[in-house]
């Protein structure tokens, strides 16, 4: 399965596994199962409480959005316009960055910790209705949400009086159909709202006024998750493992060329070493690492001499990247980095809403330059205009900055980063017009995104 | 700045707000953007999805500016943001700091002009938009020469999508105006954007056309090449044109547009145009929208029929002749029949196309040369009665959609394909403002329904009832809700709802009346009953009546129809067929045929017309009306000629000739000089219109202020549009946004208002109930069959099949849905119509816009029942049909 | 396309439609849910039911086609009984994701276009499925399938009858 379980590490010798402790012993699908693990005990504290006594418990623990923007959550609780009703709890499982495959395991998994940390959420922020936004491909985790939301309800812990406290509290399970843009949290509610999943201009910001207009907030499964874990053991138990600003468990998705790939939850501790080489068990095959995306497509790469950097937002951002989502994907010798960028950029290239110019036009044209520069058939100058376009950091360059939502920066960033740790790589395949990297996939050659006309869908996939 | 208390560009009450724009300290109001105080203070900001009149979309990333911002925590020393924001959506703080043309803008608007242009297909020379395209000049003035870019260009197909507009997906920058207007102005979200990122383009669905009375305005919005005019595709460079500033003969809204016209042809027709940059060309700010049959349909006088040389009969045969011994002619003829047989004898019928001008001449040729009463303009009522009726209306119009309204009664009647540019500001208003509409009667406007707070239904013919109780209602009378209640086939609460919003109007209320409605059967009654409804509303509210016909105000206010106390003694439009019939009139003449063809019994006006002694017509074109004429006077057409109309609002605009005149075409002010000096007047020395224009209002608005050559100038209603560093080429005149109103001019009615009987509001008799059939009502519609359209160059793609509007509550009886067909049994003769299913129609009841697909509806006299039946097809699969590319 | 006079897609589906809208403040949020009724029904969203949704919905047809072709999962061709997403993201390629699509289309028989000759198999190129720590991965109809080997591959076809 994709939970993997964790070596005997001196560093995690305390360390408490709650998202995903070991799954194949301890099932938790069922509301019966999980009542009988002290499922809901959270809900219990959370009505005892003033919503803002809760707010000030999240605030405390440190508690930063696991989706990739690693805002404070009890901050941004408290942006919420005192007064103003309805407001909405919205929950963002529209888990689409490359790498990131965190959220579908605790869904499928464990459903009702999502239930009960969505209903703490509510009962902190004054809501009465939340929204469960999931990808139209998780269908798995749509239906086993339904399943826990329909259990929650039919025991009365959902409904208009939550565990006999008389507060109402309504989920409602809601698919998306495919769009990346969809996880930015205004598109998110666009597309809720049943129209194209373009983001909205900001501000004003979803706490003033988000969906149907009305003051929303938005988190990551994963730290609602963690809100029913944080008041059932305490902030301080969260606290316990941390890393400059970095607090409480994260669970890490490690991809690509190391022996034990898998979603691990894990404190924001340890390096970037001890992940691929003690809890991943090292590169497959004994191979080289060349190159790490430690937190999800969009974050810039890491190259190896950074291998004792912190596994947390702060160690990460000290080398220049990100802790973004914490998907991590991992490269060995054998990736041409060109090659990689390529793909990466026919991902944002696919994904771009289209909304706005910079994004629209910059991700499609930064596209056909590296993908050409892939084929062989790059150009003196190619290179300097991908700086020119993609910028060398934030706010620099043609689109990043420029662009209605992050869409466009993260279209950027790997182009930037990418030029920053290789530029040598590319300056060759523009020079010996070829590649060196012998396991090349030849798939791009079949030069599927220019020169042809579009009427209908799409100039990806197959027709 | 010191001394003044309220700054020019607030008003009293707004939150004054100081801020910097490129070093230089301005004012703004809270809630402005930074792009509306820049470009008041002279400073261009360049966009592209930004419109006045459109709601922001903040995609095309041009206006992205500079901001620094005082900083509290730091002594509030300025603090750059990390970003750059759009000046189009960011609202003004105090203390801001905005720079728009600093290293940083200017990188930004270089960026995105290169972005822009990557897919461009870089065809000006073959692009119609070439000369006034914003991606051109942006490319000159916010660009850079070089691109970068090396790689094969995004290709689109080239859909057929709209008859009249043409698509070129490849030039669009996805701004999305044209989206916008569909939805938000025009009304129905028939554009759309398609596909996604890079590979978005916009469209129809299915390919369809983008079928709206006010589609034509996306061509003027799409500020690159996308969005052209089929019409006028490849047909001329618009920097060859010449332009002039006129008004729409056909939209009685009064709606002004620049005719662009070479060689005496017009080109096209497009809203008022506007300096940008020392050049005129239609500004893509233009607030200002027209429909399409004054966009499409205004080249009629170059039609192969013209017959610009006046004739003259000798024995059977019309011949050519000058235009003097024409006019001679004219003046001895009618002499003839005076002398004959009395003044009575002689009639004059003015076309409603007619400018105040000639209205005006005509009927002192009439009262005081030839001495009678029978003149007059109401062509197309189907009652004399009716036509009595619309003078009432007229007489006592008061409302202007000028400073908006805190609510409006809309009664029965069509008005987007009535008076489509008023129509669609007032929805505008309503839309922006939340301002209530309420509309009352049985049939509703389809287009304002969507933002229509309340909608009453009732049965035809009982409207002026309706009125009359709620005229007791707002006065206090609570007895007459439960029968209000049962007329409109609701609920009590709901008509206190009513009540209670209408005596909570504080400030402005209008009640609108269309008196297209049944063409008038039932005016006699609603026209008392609304204008007693007015009164008993109180000080705020006003009266607008509308009608189709474009100058049908102006013509009212000269006095072109009998006097209020000759109705009856007089002969008028209505009555002129029976007069002739009868032999009272012998001699007749006509200023405009339409003024023939719009009569509902024209065929019998027609055929009458040859008993007359002498008949004279002016008018364009070889026709079945001109062709019987005696004499043939030769007419100068819209293009040719200048004169004055005036709105459904009382504002007055000028038409302006273009090019001169053509052939020996002269303008009727001209015949009627001619005519009456002939005849021994010494009161018509005009030397030019203006001549005319001067004793015109001295007579009818002795106070007004304004000058004929102002009231050329048009413009918008509230002129935002960006200012410019001057330098004319073409010459259009600047607008003044005072010169055009008539302050000053008496057209508005100002005293009491008229009272009501219980037996003028009766309910009409209509048809006993259990009838098998639906109640049918009708009005004229701007698409269907018109003198002047007819002879349009492309007039096949400009009207439209005929429909009829259907209330969903019949369309679930029926298993009737849009766009399937149906055959309408009237009088025995059967058509065949496209149903549409709206909120317009009562239940029970049809709404046929008239004159569509030459459908007459002549001699009927009162609500009429008729028979619908619906011929099934599979209109899903249809439109599925032929979508796969 | 239709037979002419055929019923609409969704004319058992107004009740559970009805409900769908009764859980949004706003109606037009169940456009979503009702596309994806549709689309489970046929396999895809032909353009006279997203007239059919427009109405139900109460917006135009236009907007509905705005949606569906802005969300790719919403299919505007028939797609084969089995349809196969197969994730070409990095996470997937670098693990032998374009090996895997290769030998899947030799298997399933499905030499040009995107649907098998038989019918069974249309396949289409995913971007980023979420299932990277399990690459490559694709989806069948609805099931995640992870891991993919040849010999997975060939047993996961097999079971698609």
């Amino acid at each position: 399965m994709t939970v993997s379980t964790l070596p005997d590490l001196p560093a995690l010798a305390e360390f408490e596994r709650v998202f995903l402790p070991n799954i194949e012993e301890d099932k938790t699908e069922t509301l019966e199962e999980y009542l009988k693990v002290g499922g809901y005990e959270a809900v219990k504290i959370a009505l005892a409480k003033k919503p803002e006594e809760i707010t000030e418990i999240i605030k405390d623990s440190g508690l930063r959005g696991r989706g990739g923007a690693g805002f404070p959550t009890g901050m941004k609780w408290s942006f919420l316009p005192k007064g103003a009703h309805p407001r909405y709890l919205t929950i963002n499982a529209d888990e689409s960055e490359p790498g990131t495959c965190k959220d579908r395991p605790l869904m499928e998994q464990r459903p009702h910790t999502l239930i009960e940390g969505i209903i703490c959420s509510c009962i902190a922020i004054e809501s009465e209705k939340a929204f469960i936004y999931i990808r139209g491909e998780y269908y798995k985790s749509a239906k086993v949400m339904q399943d826990a939301v329909d259990e929650a309800y039919a025991a009365g812990i959902l409904g208009d009086n939550v565990m006999g406290s008389g507060k109402r509290v309504d989920v409602v399970v809601h698919r998306g159909a495919g769009a990346y843009i969809c996880g930015e949290e205004t598109a998110l509610l666009t597309s809720l709202e049943g129209y194209r999943g373009y983001p909205k201009l900001k501000p004003p910001f979803p706490a003033i006024k988000g969906l149907y207009d009305k003051p929303t907030i938005i988190n990551n499964v994963e730290t609602i998750v963690s809100v029913g874990w944080i008041l059932k053991k305490g902030a301080d138990w969260f606290k316990k493992f941390t890393h400059e600003r970095s607090t409480g468990q994260r669970l890490l998705c490690v991809s690509g060329h190391v022996k034990k790939p898998g979603v691990y939850e894990l404190p924001m501790t340890l390096t970037l070493r001890e992940i691929i080489y003690d809890v991943c068990g090292g590169m497959r095959n004994d191979h080289d690492l060349k190159f790490i995306i430690p937190g999800g497509s969009s974050v810039p790469w890491v190259l190896p001499e950074h291998l004792d950097a912190t596994w947390s937002m702060e160690g990460l951002a000290a080398v220049g990247s990100s802790l973004g989502s914490a998907g991590m994907m991992v490269m060995d010798h054998t990736v041409c980095p060109v090659w990689a960028l390529a793909n990466l950029s026919a991902f944002y290239r696919h994904e771009s809403c289209g909304q706005c110019t910079p994004c629209r036009e910059g991700s499609a044209w930064l596209q056909k330059i590296v993908m050409r520069i892939e084929r062989g058939e790059g150009e003196e100058g190619d290179l300097e205009t991908l700086r020119a376009i993609a910028g060398t950091g934030p706010n620099t360059g043609m689109i990043c900055g420029k662009s209605i939502c992050a869409l466009g920066d993260a279209a950027a960033w790997p182009v930037s980063s990418a030029l920053n740790c290789f530029w040598d790589d590319f300056e060759e395949h523009i020079k010996t017009k070829g590649c060196k990297y012998k396991n090349k996939r030849y798939w791009m050659q079949d030069d599927r995104f220019v020169n042809e006309t579009y009427e209908h869908k799409p100039s990806w996939g197959h027709h | 700045m010191a001394d003044q208390s309220v700054h020019p560009a607030l008003k009293p009450g707004d939150e004054e707000i100081k801020l910097v724009i490129n070093g230089k300290e301005v004012v703004g109001k809270k809630g402005e953007t930074i792009i509306s105080v820049a470009a008041r203070e002279d400073y261009y900001i360049p966009h592209y999805c930004w419109h006045p009149a459109l709601s922001v979309a903040g995609n095309c990333r041009l206006c992205l500016v500079e901001i620094h911002l005082p900083n509290p925590r730091n002594d509030n020393k300025l603090a750059p943001l990390p970003k750059p924001a759009i000046a189009c959506q960011t609202p003004i703080t105090e203390g801001m700091h905005v720079f728009t043309d600093s290293q940083l803008a200017k990188e930004c608007q270089e960026g995105m002009m290169e972005f822009l242009l990557v897919n461009h297909p870089l065809d000006c020379p073959i692009c119609d938009r070439g000369g006034e395209c914003m991606l051109q000049r942006y490319s000159m003035e916010y660009g850079t020469p070089h691109t970068r870019m090396r790689d094969p260009k995004r290709k689109y197909l080239k859909p057929e999508a709209d008859p009249l507009i043409d698509i070129e997906r490849n030039r669009c920058i996805m701004c999305t105006r044209c989206v916008r207007f569909c939805d938000e102005v025009a009304g129905e979200h028939v554009m759309g954007v398609f596909a996604r990122g890079s590979d978005n383009y916009i469209g129809t669905f299915g390919q369809g056309p983008v079928a709206n009375i006010l589609s034509g305005n996306v061509i003027d919005l799409c500020p690159v090449g996308c969005l052209t005019s089929k019409p006028f595709r490849f047909k001329a460079r618009v920097w060859e044109l010449l332009q002039t500033q006129s008004t729409s003969i056909w939209d009685a809204s009064g709606s002004k547009v620049t005719h662009w016209t070479r060689n005496g042809r017009l080109y096209r027709t497009t809203p008022p145009s506007r300096k940008y940059h020392g050049v005129y060309t239609v500004n893509e700010d233009t607030e200002e929208f027209i429909d399409n049959i004054t966009r499409f349909g205004s080249d009629f006088p170059s039609h192969e029929n013209r017959w610009d040389e006046s004739r003259v009969k000798f024995g059977e045969n019309l011949l050519p002749a000058a235009f003097t011994e024409a006019v001679r002619r004219v003046a001895t003829g009618l002499k003839k029949v005076a002398d004959e047989h009395g003044p009575d004898s002689l009639a004059i019928l003015v076309s409603p196309r007619s400018s105040m001008e000639e209205g005006y001449l005509a009927q002192k040729l009439a009262r005081d040369v030839i001495g009678t009463e029978n003149i007059d303009w109401r062509v197309s009522f189907q009652t004399a009665e009716a036509a009595e009726a619309a003078a009432q209306a007229f007489q006592h119009a008061n409302g202007d959609l000028e400073d908006g309204f805190d609510a409006v009664v809309v009664l029965n009647g069509d008005y987007l394909h009535s008076v489509p540019a008023f129509a669609m500001r007032l929805k505008e208003h309503a839309r922006l403002t939340g301002k209530p509409i309420v509309q009352i009667g049985h049939h509703h406007d389809a287009f304002l329904a969507p933002h229509s707070k309340y909608k009453f239904h009732c049965a035809p013919g009982s409207t002026a009832k309706a009125l009359q109780l709620l005229s007791k209602g707002v006065g206090g009378d609570t007895s007459v809700v439960s029968e209000l209640a049962k007329i409109f086939s609701t609920e009590s609460s709901r008509v206190e709802a009513l009540i209670t919003l209408l005596k909570g109007v504080e400030g402005r209320g209008l009640v609108l009346q269309s008196l297209e409605d049944l063409n008038g059967l039932l005016l006699p009654n609603e026209v008392p009953a609304a204008l007693a409804f007015v009164g008993a509303l109180g000080g705020g509210w006003k009266y607008i009546p509308t009608l189709r016909d474009r100058n049908a105000f102006g013509l009212h206010a000269v006095g072109a129809q009998p006097k209020a106390d000759a109705e009856g003694k007089s002969v008028n439009a209505r009555q002129l067929a029976d007069a002739i019939e009868d032999g009272t009139i012998k001699g007749l003449l006509v200023l405009g045929a339409d003024a023939l063809h719009h009569s509902p019994d024209r065929e019998r006006l027609l055929a009458s017309l040859g008993k007359l002694d002498f008949y004279a017509v002016s008018d364009l074109f070889d026709s079945d009306y001109t062709r019987i004429a005696d004499v043939y006077l030769a007419a100068a057409s819209h293009l040719e000629k200048d004169g004055t109309f005036c709105d459904v609002e009382g504002n007055l605009a000028r038409l302006a000739s273009t090019e001169g005149l053509v052939g020996g075409a002269r303008p009727e002010w001209e015949m009627l000089t001619g005519i009456a000096t002939i005849m021994g007047s010494d009161n018509f020395a005009y030397e030019t219109v203006e001549d005319v224009f001067k004793e015109m209002m001295s007579v009818i608005a002795p106070d007004f202020k304004g000058t004929f050559k102002k009231l050329l100038l048009a413009g918008p209603r509230n002129d935002n549009s960006i200012k410019d560093p001057g330098g004319a080429r073409t010459h259009t005149k600047d607008y003044n946004p005072g010169d055009y109103r008539t302050d000053g001019a008496h057209f508005r009615w100002t005293g009491e208002p008229v009272a009501i009987d219980d037996q003028t509001a009766a309910p009409r008799s209509v048809p006993e109930s259990g009838f098998d059939g639906f109640l049918l009502t009708w009005g004229e519609h701007v698409q269907g069959d018109d003198y002047h359209l007819n002879h349009a160059s492309i007039v096949e793609l400009l009207q439209k099949a005929p429909y009829v509007e259907l209330n969903p509550v019949d369309a679930v009886k029926l298993g009737a849905e849009t766009g399937d067909r149906g055959t309408l049994d009237i009088n025995g003769e059967s058509y065949e119509v496209e149903l549409k299913v709206c909120e317009g129609p009562a239940p029970g009841v049809v709404y046929l816009p008239a004159g569509l697909g030459g459908i007459k509806l002549s001699g009927l006299t009162d609500t009429q029942a008729v028979k619908l039946e619906v011929v099934k097809s599979n209109a899903l699969a249809e439109a599925g049909a032929g979508n796969t590319a | 396309m239709r037979e002419s006079n055929a019923v609409g897609y969704l004319d058992d589906k107004h009740e559970e439609i009805e409900a769908l809208c009764a859980k949004y403040p706003s109606r037009r949020s169940a456009l979503l849910p009702v596309l994806w009724m549709v689309q489970n029904k046929l396999g895809w969203v032909p353009q006279d039911a997203m007239k059919e949704v427009g109405d139900i919905i109460g917006v135009t047809a236009a907007e509905v086609y705005e949606v569906v072709s802005f969300y790719t999962m919403f299919q505007q061709k028939p797609t084969g009984k089995y349809h196969l997403g197969v994730c070409h993201t990095l996470a997937c390629a670098i693990c032998g994701a374009f090996e895997a699509i290769d030998y899947i289309k030799e298997k399933a028989g499905i030499n040009h276009g995107r649907i098998s000759d038989d019918g069974r198999f249309s396949i289409e190129e995913l971007e980023c499925i979420g299932a990277c720590a399990e690459a490559p991965a694709m989806l069948v109809g609805e099931t995640l399938h992870g891991n993919l080997t040849p010999a997975s591959i060939d047993k996961i076809l097999a079971s698609c009858k």
